[in-house]
């Protein structure tokens, strides 16, 4: 069964300036005791999420809530593995899949074919899955024969609809989401919802951070308030959402 | 590189005053796989710099942008290598059994260095400044290696000789440039090259199992 489960764990972000990101002043200032260098020591450090404790079990279908700089991304990446905790502990089972930035790895002078695949080993496909799923991709991109062309050449929204279809192809225990994807227009927008909304349903657990009352309602079933870093309240949607938006 | 080969071989040959069919291949060898070792570890030393985006999306094991790195100078390498058997058919020169040793001495070089690229990659994601340094370092590396000179025309001088065989660079590039021209590196170029290799890698290791988790939080 899949789960996450955070104890007490922090993330501290450095903020170096040009002065301590240097090698050389650094040296200067270990050998001189600092005499040399005008300014003395290091950096400051944001404590983007401090101290959080969240048990997130397989069903559940976990919204993140909280004003921009609330540590929403960090707490995703933490989430993801990007991160590892600067303190406390992370415990994880099961295979995750991030949706955070679908485009990420697509090479422009890559044909779409060969970007199908790039992407696919980003996402952790082997070549077999890739080869069995291509396909189905190709079809549903919608792309035609301009998946035998330069990326360069695409418009955005056909290179959303590449990556989207690529992205959305694997299937995973835990999805992580910023935000719902919504990619092309008219039809197509509808089919990449009803996609992505299949492949939220066979995933065991889904964390998706997001502004939009109406998609916390619709798709969570818990709710985690972050404000400053540090969870707020935590709790069925029923409960959060309305004190959130302040009804 | 065809026409910097060709460039420098007239005008170092000369001055030498080496036969051209010693001296080009010599020069040939040593620029292409030089270039390879200077890119290893350029390249290497960006390596999580410059893949910043993807170091901070996905949960890839880190060792995966080493390996890029050094992936992405083979396959250069492998296009400059050309160069060197149009070299022998134009000019001639000595070819021997000791090319079967070639992919060995190669392999052992660029495991070597892909340890000090894991080293300085990881160093620079802290500190930007260590990119130039590397690159300023390489480019004096080049010169105090015989990579167009040739060696045996320093001399006797015992104090310059040592000097030359304490520089890990001139034992690695030893061990992937002259069997290509026909001859054995000795058995110190294959220690040394061995050595320092292992060395690379125990620094980058401890430094890799000390500083992994933090790179994402520094590129």
């Amino acid at each position: 069964m899949a789960h996450i489960s955070l104890k007490q764990a922090s993330v501290v972000l450095p903020i170096f300036n040009s002065s301590s990101r240097s090698l050389t002043n650094s040296l200067v200032s270990a050998a001189t005791g600092g005499v040399l260098t005008a300014q003395r020591g290091g950096h400051i450090s944001i404590e983007a999420l401090k101290n959080l404790d969240l048990e997130i079990t397989a069903g559940d279908r976990l919204g993140i809530m909280g004003h921009n700089g609330s540590g929403k991304s960090t707490l995703l990446r933490l989430l993801s593995g990007i991160y590892e905790p600067s303190s406390g502990k992370i415990e994880r089972s099961g295979s995750i899949a991030s949706l955070v930035d679908i485009s990420l790895g697509i090479n422009a002078e890559s044909t779409g074919r060969e970007n199908i695949f790039l992407r696919g080993k980003l996402m952790g496909l082997s070549k077999k899955e890739i080869d069995e799923k291509i396909d189905e991709i190709i079809e549903f991109s919608e792309l035609g024969d301009y998946i035998n062309l330069p990326v360069r050449i695409y418009s955005s929204g056909m290179l959303l609809r590449l990556a989207f279809s690529v992205s959305t192809s694997i299937t995973a225990d835990i999805l992580i989401m910023d935000e719902w994807l919504s990619v092309g227009d008219g039809a197509f927008a509808e089919r990449a919802s009803n996609r992505l909304r299949e492949l939220v349903d066979s995933s065991e657990i889904l964390v998706i951070a997001s502004h939009t009352r109406s998609l916390i309602e619709e798709t969570c079933n818990k709710v985690v308030w972050l404000e400053h870093g540090v969870i707020k309240k935590v709790g069925p949607v029923a409960e959060i959402v309305p004190e959130y938006f302040g009804d | 590189m065809a026409v910097t080969i060709a460039s420098i071989g007239i005008v170092f040959g000369t001055i030498f005053s080496t036969p051209m069919q010693v001296f080009l291949p010599y020069l040939a060898s040593g620029m292409i796989m030089w270039a390879m070792i200077a890119g290893i570890l350029n390249d290497g030393t960006l390596s999580f710099i410059a893949a910043e985006g993807m170091v901070k999306q996905l949960p890839l094991p880190k060792i995966v942008y080493i390996i890029r790195v050094v992936w992405r100078n083979l396959i250069i390498a492998g296009h400059n290598i050309v160069i060197f058997p149009l070299v022998v058919l134009i000019v001639g020169g000595e070819t021997s059994w000791a090319i079967l040793f070639w992919p060995l001495g190669v392999l052992l070089t660029v495991t070597a260095l892909s340890g000090l690229a894991l080293f300085f990659a990881i160093v620079a994601t802290r500190y930007r400044d260590l990119p130039p340094i590397v690159n300023a370092a390489l480019t004096v590396a080049f010169y105090i290696t015989p990579v167009i000179w040739i060696k045996e025309s320093l001399g006797n001088n015992e104090l310059v000789n040592t000097l030359v065989s304490l520089n890990p660079l001139y034992h690695l590039l030893q061990v992937a440039r002259l069997p290509l021209i026909g001859q054995m590196p000795s058995v110190d170029n294959w220690i040394w090259a061995a050595a320092s290799g292992l060395v690379f890698w125990i620094i980058a290791a401890l430094m890799f199992r000390r500083f992994e988790k933090r790179i994402a939080y520094w590129v």
